[in-house]
């Protein structure tokens, strides 16, 4: 009876700390303890304990309740700190990956690798741009019960609109290629929930394609590579970071995620 | 029993009060509550314990498990001397709201 009752309090509580979660844990049981000494002792049933336990504590989701707003900006510090290192490991894992493959790429083409990295800051932003894209898109989702998709899309929209207005303001003139690539990562986000596929290639490389078609290029290339199979081969490299994004992101919610996220 | 809207606001003003006077743990605090008021104010646990760990939070009181009277650990509150400011200025300010409402109640 106890246990049911305080478990489910902490249920609802969602407080994030371990310690302070058992400490509260302990509290409640060590007042349940009291409550069920002192009735045993003045002749009550175990019937009517139970009764007379429940009403005297009330609703433990409403409790459970209080305590998640007593505690709601631990939480939110909590969640901001993981997902803050998620997205910090995955930008650095993209970087790694596309890094990799351009130094490889310019090892086998005999291209120096000052020309084959010739704005690797401008990379590195688009890289977080389609993090933010991926990441955002893909928790806008999970943070939004119904209309979870709409409701997402129009969050990515203002985070795109914040983060261009930023990038604006420190790289005047190179804000369209990150600003299409955050397309590009939410749209994988949306299209492709479980693996690579043709739905998450499409995505990744419709918005890039289109902005290149009317834009022209969107990123250097090396001379020695053929002019037109760049844009593809970028958009294949972008899908497969998208790929590593989504394991990473699994990755975090299986090992990490250990409670529910709620919109509360 | 008091209609809990009226009671909303000074749960807090009550949990300083009895704190001020000694160290309790949630369950003295309910028997205390309900012991000065003859049993017309009782604490339901549901709102003693997360009024007390949001007023821990705001550092108005501390809490540590100490062993208590019967041998079994318990987890005392105590005023920090924050709360105990907050629990006079409370009290000034509760004196002369009741003083106020009195004052109309009784149509002088």
């Amino acid at each position: 009876m106890a246990n049911d009752l305080v478990s489910r309090i902490l249920a609802r509580a969602r407080i994030t700390s371990p310690s302070r979660r058992s400490e509260l844990e302990r509290e409640l049981q060590s007042h349940l303890d009291d409550i069920v000494t002192e009735m045993r002792a003045d002749g009550y049933s175990e019937v009517e304990l139970e009764r007379i336990v429940r009403l005297r504590f009330g609703n433990p989701e409403d409790i459970g309740e209080a305590f998640a707003i007593t505690y709601r900006c631990d939480r939110l510090l909590y969640w901001s700190t993981k997902f803050a290192a998620l997205a910090i490991l995955s930008v650095a894992a993209v970087t790694a990956f596309v890094f990799s493959l351009q130094i490889v790429a310019a090892r086998m083409t005999g291209v120096s690798l000052v020309r084959a990295f010739p704005r690797p800051l401008g990379e590195i932003v688009g890289f977080v741009f389609l993090t933010c894209g991926y990441l955002v898109t893909r928790y806008g989702q999970k943070l939004f019960g119904n209309w979870s998709r709409l409701l997402a899309i129009v969050l990515s929209g203002f985070v795109l609109a914040a983060l261009s207005t930023l990038l604006h303001f420190w790289m005047p003139s190179h804000t369209l290629t990150p600003a299409t690539v955050f397309v590009s990562g939410a749209g994988f986000s949306l299209l492709c929930r479980t693996r690579l596929s043709l739905n998450g290639l499409v995505a990744v490389a419709a918005p890039f394609l289109i902005m290149w078609w009317i834009s022209g290029p969107l990123v250097l290339g090396s001379q020695h590579i053929e002019r037109h199979y760049l844009p593809f081969l970028i958009c294949l490299d972008l899908a497969v970071s998208c790929r590593i994004l989504q394991a990473l992101a699994d990755l975090f919610e299986r090992r990490i995620l250990r409670y529910e996220l709620q919109s509360g | 029993m008091f209609d809990r809207e009226l009671l909303k606001g000074s749960i807090a003003l009550l949990i300083l009060k009895l704190l001020s006077e000694r160290d309790m743990y949630g369950y003295e605090i309910i028997q205390e509550s309900a012991r000065r008021s003859q049993d017309a104010f009782e604490f339901k646990e549901g709102t003693l314990y997360p009024a007390l760990h949001q007023l821990e939070k705001r550092g108005y009181v501390r809490s540590a498990w100490r062993l208590g009277k019967n041998g079994r650990q318990r987890k005392y509150y105590a005023l920090t001397g924050k709360g105990r400011k907050v629990a006079l200025e409370g009290r000034r300010q509760w004196v002369s709201f009741t003083k106020a409402i009195n004052a109309i109640l009784s149509g002088g």
